[in-house]
């Protein structure tokens, strides 16, 4: 029960008395109420690993008679669902492109179905419109749907290849009770092909069941006909952007129609023309849902007056841009959610170390050119705000950046620079920042190291710097970054000094170099450092090692 | 009865390629929408919301009838987040107007901006929900310094994001004569109030300003896609209710000017 699959199953819920348990690949929908302790019992069973034998076990821990009408689902290691239900509770869903219904008989029932699309737990006489997605947690919910495996429903739709039940070398690992699973998956194979044919051309969603009418319930006005037939005259007369509203008087509308034409004829390219289409929405924007899970993406709803962009081409502009979200997954389409995921920290060890080389003939005393651009930092990325007048939503761009690391009280110069809490001028721009309430904020990039004709070296954490930099002995968390300063003839030391961050404040230590390290103050002052005795340097500090490469320390906002 | 004209238009600007506004202009309900979103997905943003919203385009929708409309359009955008892993990110804001029988139920997430033109004075019913704006707030920023400022593009709250956006909702009396012009900040990061004010003011019909605002805005420099909405209230003035609705909003207009100022 530990392989997880590589896809996440979505699952939305549909408020309602009873309770549901959603967690990764086990879903409990329960005929109790949320504060009962059998449903609060069960959700600290699955979230604490358990799945469908667990609970069921808990289920009847008090008796055949005290057991309420459940079920469960879980996924299966091999990709199959396992539904165990009991007493109203039941599942209906699709597999292998057949619907199938499972109603509860007797004590407690058992069921495996290999190449589930879609299922729903539901009282067996309801069909509770599901709604509202959940990733993990326990919940009021009279309904729960889960969509599994969207690559599967993809390949369906394109008829490109069946379902395909794999059968992997972990079958023998599978448990007494999914021999039964077995048996079913076998079946189910052999009904494949004939499964398939039905599963490649995809059932069409059922019109009614899609319409908003029956989501939203109440009908939209554009039930009537008469006002559908104005809008339509409308339309006819000055395309779709203006709206009437009802009973227009007689003398705007043809002032409307003259302007209109002035209007909506914009002295622009006519490929940028948007008020050119007013049929906008493009089929593949109305996702095969299953039925009950609510629409909210109708065609024919507000087509008569929705205006907006035509479709670009997408190998234009907006493919130019680097992607500041994190970037698009290729593979395991749903391993990403859609819930701002919080990137590991870029503290971790890295692969490689960072580059800094010196020029082979490196001209003494402080030649320092360095030719290698180093990487870019895992940490800059997120730093670059987005493109100039782009709008991105905060909480995207603090789950882009690492919350996870330390924070510190921040104050903003009118430019909005993070400086230190109370301090007079801003360590960026050096404008003075006025007086205001600190604010507890993620510690923020504090600066950089300038390389003399090299990518600047982000101080994203702690860095260890030399010639053949290794981490500590010992080890510490987060493990500090490594930068290679390359130098040929050796001069500087494999492990040279250390740059620690120490809340707002970054350290440089010599760590017992053979050719010592200098600073330079912003002033001019030129300081060796004693070995082994970190100090703090202020932005504009050049650092130079062994005499041969200089480095200087820069702030950032 | 009351007698409405609207007129929107969206222009995808002299810098973008491609136009990630949506609008709405129906019966009792006006909404735009300005999508976000790494890789083309902010049209679908805009679109998913606008097209939620429109389902509820009927008399008198109520608050909390928009408020579950909102919450509607934001799952909406979560799911196709979560079908379409590669649009995770997308986004969108909404601002609009329902007419009520209490008047102008103005809802608003995001940056997108309402304004209500009234005898000639023009206000800001929508607060920007953005970093620009928690810095004017916090008095480090004037607005004019806001709209230049190099972060103006983060926004606060969108739909789309979890947990759910919180929805502002004012109430504008309604009247004759009261002109609503609500706009993706397209709008409004090129021009500024006052020129916005002047053109409301100096314009007639309903069309020719939605036009003059936005050529306005190509006109200095188009940076983003500008989408205007404006809605007239052209109801012949009915003596009695003039009486009884117009003392109590001028007050309300007065003060909040006031404020403003």
């Amino acid at each position: 029960m530990s392989d997880q699959p590589s896809t996440m199953p979505s699952v939305t819920y549909a408020a309602g008395s009873r309770a549901a348990c959603v967690k990764a690949t086990v879903w409990l929908l329960i005929d109790r109420p949320l504060t009962d302790p059998l449903t609060l019992q069960a959700w600290a069973v699955i979230d604490g690993g358990g799945g469908a034998d667990e609970v069921a076990g808990l289920m009847l821990s008090h008796g055949v008679g005290a057991a309420p009408d459940f079920a469960i689902a879980q996924t299966t290691p091999i990709g199959d669902v396992r539904f165990v239900f009991r007493g109203t509770i039941g599942v209906t869903g699709t597999s292998l492109g057949e619907d199938f219904t499972l109603a509860g008989r007797g004590i407690l029932n058992e069921e495996i179905k290999a190449g589930v699309e879609h299922f729903l737990l539901a009282a067996v006489d309801e069909a509770p419109l599901t709604t509202v997605p959940v990733v993990a947690g326990v919940l009021p919910a009279d309904g729960l749907g889960v969509l599994c495996a969207p690559a599967n429903r993809t390949d369906l739709e394109e008829g490109a290849k069946p379902v395909v039940v794999s059968v992997p070398a972990t079958a023998e690992e599978a448990t007494a009770e999914e021999a039964t699973a077995e048996e079913v998956t076998v079946e189910e194979v052999t009904g494949e092909e004939a499964a398939v044919e039905e599963a490649t051309a995809p059932q069409a969603p059922d019109a009614d069941t899609l319409s908003p009418d029956a989501a939203v319930g109440d009908g939209p006005t554009h039930d009537d006909p008469e006002s559908l037939e104005s809008i339509r005259e409308y339309e006819r007369l000055f395309g779709s952007p203006t709206s009437p509203v009802s009973s227009m008087d007689n003398r705007s509308a043809p002032d409307l129609l003259d302007q209109a034409e002035g209007v909506f004829a914009p002295d622009t390219d006519p490929a940028d023309d948007q008020t050119a289409a007013p049929e906008h929405f493009a089929a593949e924007d109305t996702p095969d849902l299953p039925p009950w899970t609510a629409p909210v993406t109708a065609p024919d709803v507000v087509s008569s007056a929705v205006v907006s962009a035509p479709d670009a081409s997408s190998d234009g502009f907006i493919d130019a841009l680097p992607d500041f979200f994190g970037g698009p997954s290729t593979a395991a389409p749903m391993a990403q959610q859609s819930l701002p995921v919080v990137p590991p920290a870029p503290q971790v060890v890295p692969p490689a170390p960072d580059v800094v080389p010196l020029a082979p003939s490196a001209p003494s005393p402080l030649p320092a050119q360095a030719q290698l651009p180093t990487p870019p930092s895992p940490a800059e990325a997120p730093a670059v705000p987005a493109p100039q007048g782009r709008t991105v939503n905060r909480a995207q761009l603090q789950a882009a950046v690492p919350p996870p690391g330390p924070t510190v009280w921040a104050a903003r110069c009118p430019l909005g620079h993070p400086s230190q809490a109370f301090a007079a001028d801003c360590r960026v721009c050096g404008q003075p920042i006025p007086s205001q309430e600190p604010a507890e904020i993620p510690r923020p990039l504090l600066g950089r190291f300038l390389v003399p004709g090299g990518a600047p070296i982000p101080i994203d954490g702690d860095l260890i710097l030399g010639r053949d930099p290794r981490p500590p002995e010992g080890g510490s968390t987060p493990a500090p970054r490594l930068v290679v300063l390359n130098d040929p003839r050796m001069e500087v030391s494999s492990q040279h000094a250390s740059v620690t961050l120490n809340f707002w404040d970054v350290c440089l230590t010599d760590l017992g170099s053979t050719n010592g390290t200098e600073i330079v103050t912003p002033d001019g002052r030129r300081q060796r450092l004693a070995q082994h005795a970190p100090v703090t340097i202020q932005p504009g500090t050049k650092v130079i090692f062994a005499e041969v490469l200089e480095l200087t320390f820069e702030a950032t906002g | 009865m009351t007698d409405l004209v609207a007129a929107g238009l969206t222009s995808v600007g002299r810098v973008r390629a491609l136009n990630e506004d949506a609008w709405y202009a129906g019966q009792h309900l006006f909404v735009v929408a300005d999508g976000m979103g790494g890789h083309a997905a902010g049209d679908v943003a805009s679109d998913l919301a606008i097209r939620t919203l429109a389902a509820h385009d009927r008399p008198d929708v109520g608050q909390a009838a928009l408020a579950t409309a909102v919450l509607e359009a934001n799952a909406a955008v979560l799911e196709h987040a979560r079908v379409q892993p590669e649009t995770v990110g997308l986004g969108s804001t909404v601002c609009g107007v329902a007419r009520t029988q209490d008047g102008w139920l103005v809802f608003n997430a995001g940056d997108s901006r309402c304004y209500v033109i009234d005898r000639g004075t023009l206000r800001q019913v929508t607060v920007d929900h953005s970093e620009v704006q928690e810095m004017i707030d916090g008095g480090l920023l004037t607005k004019e310094q806001g709209r230049v400022h190099p972060e103006r593009n983060v926004i606060t709250r969108a739909i789309g994001q979890y947990p759910p956006p919180e929805v502002d909702f004012f109430v504008v009396p309604a009247g004759t004569g009261v002109r609503i012009v609500i706009a993706t900040d397209g709008l409004h990061s090129e021009i500024d109030d006052r020129q916005i004010a002047q053109i409301c003011t100096e314009t007639v019909g309903a069309a020719d300003l939605a036009h003059a605002l936005v050529l306005a805005a190509e006109e200095t420099g188009g940076h983003d896609n500008i989408t205007v909405i404006v809605v007239d209230d052209l109801s012949e003035p009915d003596p009695n209710e003039r009486s009884t609705s117009t003392t109590v909003p001028r007050d309300l207009i007065v003060r909040e000017v006031a404020q403003n100022e």
